[in-house]
Formats: C-alpha cells, sequence, structure tokens
C-alpha cells in the first residue's frame, strides 16, 4: 500500500478505507493512522455493516 | 491505539461521540459512564414504568445513578410526568429528579465548539457514467457528490479505462460537487501477504489511482481487509 499512498499523495487523491465485514472500526483506524498520511483515511458504511454482516448491529 | 470498549459503542467514540441515549443493554451504559459520557434516557419510559421493548428502564437507570438526563422524546408533559413519577417512588432525592430532567442543562464539555458547526445533510450518488443522464436534474442542481462505479472490475483497468474515464468526465462537465471512484477489489486484499502477488495487487490500484484523476476524482474507495 506504501506506493499507492504515496501515489495518492502525488495527485492529491484521498484514499478512504471503508468497511465492510469489519465490526470493530478501531482495528481498521489503527491500520489507517500507521501511515501517518492524510491521504488516507476511514470511510464509515452503515449499509455495509448491515449488508455483509447480517447480524452485525446498525449504528443507528 | 487500542480502544477497550465493546463493539456498539467504538464506532460512536471513533465519531466523537460523548453522549449514549438510549442505550439499550447494561454493557454500552456502564461503559459510557465509565468513559464520562453523558447518559440520557427517555421520560416516557420512566411515566410507563420500564421500556416497551424490554431494554433497560428508565426508571431504574435513574435509581442506579446512571442516567445524567432525562429527554421528552417527542412528548412534551412527559418530562414532569416522569419526574412526579420518580419521585413518588422515591428513585432519586428531589433535587436530583428536578436536576436531570426539568432543568437539565447540557454541560460544557457537551457543547459544540465555537467555531464547529453542523452540514446539512446533501446525499450523493453512487453510479455508472451511463445513470447519469437519468438523474442529470437532481445531481447537478445541488452539486451532489459523486463515485463512479464504472471501475470496479478488472476488465476496465486492464483494458482501454482511458476512455471510460474521459466518458466519465465528459458526463460531469459543468458539475460543481466532489468526485471520487471505487476501486475493485475481488481478489485485491490490500493486507495480501504474499511476495508474488503484493506488486500485481499494487500495480491495480497504481492503475485505479490513475483513472481517479483522470475523471477529475479526489477520493477513491478501497475495502477494508478486516473481517473482525
Amino acid at each position: 500500500m506504501r506506493p499507492v499512498v504515496d501515489k495518492a499523495a502525488n495527485l492529491g487523491v484521498t484514499l478512504v478505507i471503508e468497511n465492510i465485514q469489519d465490526v470493530e472500526p478501531a482495528t481498521r483506524r489503527e491500520m489507517v493512522e500507521s501511515f501517518g498520511s492524510k491521504v488516507i483515511a476511514l470511510s464509515v458504511d452503515t449499509g455495509a455493516m448491515r449488508s455483509w454482516r447480517g447480524g452485525a448491529p446498525p449504528v443507528d | 491505539m487500542t480502544i477497550h470498549r465493546p463493539r456498539r459503542v467504538s464506532i460512536v467514540v471513533i465519531l466523537g461521540v460523548t453522549t449514549a441515549e438510549f442505550s439499550m443493554p447494561m454493557g454500552p451504559t456502564q461503559d459510557a459512564r465509565d468513559n464520562g459520557d453523558a447518559i440520557i434516557f427517555g421520560s416516557p419510559d420512566a411515566i410507563r414504568g420500564g421500556s416497551h421493548i424490554g431494554s433497560l428502564g428508565a426508571v431504574d437507570m435513574v435509581e442506579a445513578g446512571l442516567c445524567d438526563a432525562l429527554t421528552l422524546d417527542y412528548y412534551c408533559p412527559a418530562m414532569l410526568g416522569a419526574a412526579a413519577r420518580l419521585d413518588r417512588e422515591k428513585r432519586a432525592a428531589r433535587p436530583t429528579l428536578w436536576s436531570r430532567s426539568v432543568a437539565w442543562r447540557m454541560p460544557p464539555d457537551l457543547s459544540l465548539p465555537k467555531e464547529s458547526k453542523m452540514r446539512p445533510l446533501k446525499i450523493g450518488a453512487c453510479l455508472r457514467t451511463h445513470e447519469i443522464a437519468a438523474h442529470r436534474d437532481w445531481i447537478f442542481d445541488a452539486d451532489r457528490d459523486v463515485e463512479f462505479q464504472d471501475f470496479l472490475t478488472h476488465e476496465v483497468l486492464t483494458g482501454d479505462w482511458r476512455s471510460v474515464a474521459a466518458s466519465a468526465r465528459t458526463a460531469l462537465e459543468g458539475h460543481g460537487g466532489r468526485v471520487g471512484i471505487h476501486v475493485p477489489f475481488e481478489g485485491l486484499d490490500i493486507n495480501n501477504k504474499d511476495p508474488e502477488l503484493r506488486p500485481s495487487i499494487t500495480a491495480r490500484f497504481l492503475t485505479a489511482l490513475k483513472a481517479a484523476d483522470a475523471v477529475g476524482g479526489r477520493q477513491m474507495v478501497m475495502h477494508s481487509p478486516y473481517n473482525a
């Protein structure tokens, strides 16, 4: 991912990491923050949580 | 960073939320208390004497010291009625009931910083280029954000993605909202550990970045590798 993050910074594109089968968002946040870059960020997809996880609790 | 919190609560911590409203089970309620968050239950629940769906009861939570405020919950008379019932049942001292219902004020740490503003929600569109025409007015009139789904397949990104990007860009001429793309994800685990496969996956994402740039996109959506 490092070359992708570097290229994204060059182009001014932000990479957003979207939850799909995730249950625990803190793990994803740790991964995103580990790059120490503003061009990689979190995206919270509440629909994905419901549709991919089945029984996972919705955020509402 | 490690957040030792139940799953249901940890997502709101990331969003910066410091209020637990209508918490249903005890775990997140106690967790909110331990974290110093404000806990809110509903006055109608207190009047009724319990939750109609079997969740924690407001009267019990007041008595347990796990309710900082009672809210009207869309029924204006409920607050005085709740205070009256809680007083009658001696669930808490009258001054406490008064301060947690009628006279409750948002504590300083819960108020929004002066410079912050809540922006009105504006729904964007996640679609393919050929679908833009059918929704053109809705998208353009409000400059809604657009996420292109044209680049989700390996066929596109190993083929003539430049033409696809050019069509996408043309379709959005005159559009003032933000633009992004969704990248492929099938078989492209961003956390793949195989040294033979990693360069291929990286290369595919680098191509996707070029496509994002070519459509004028400033955001690229990728899938999380986690499943727990």
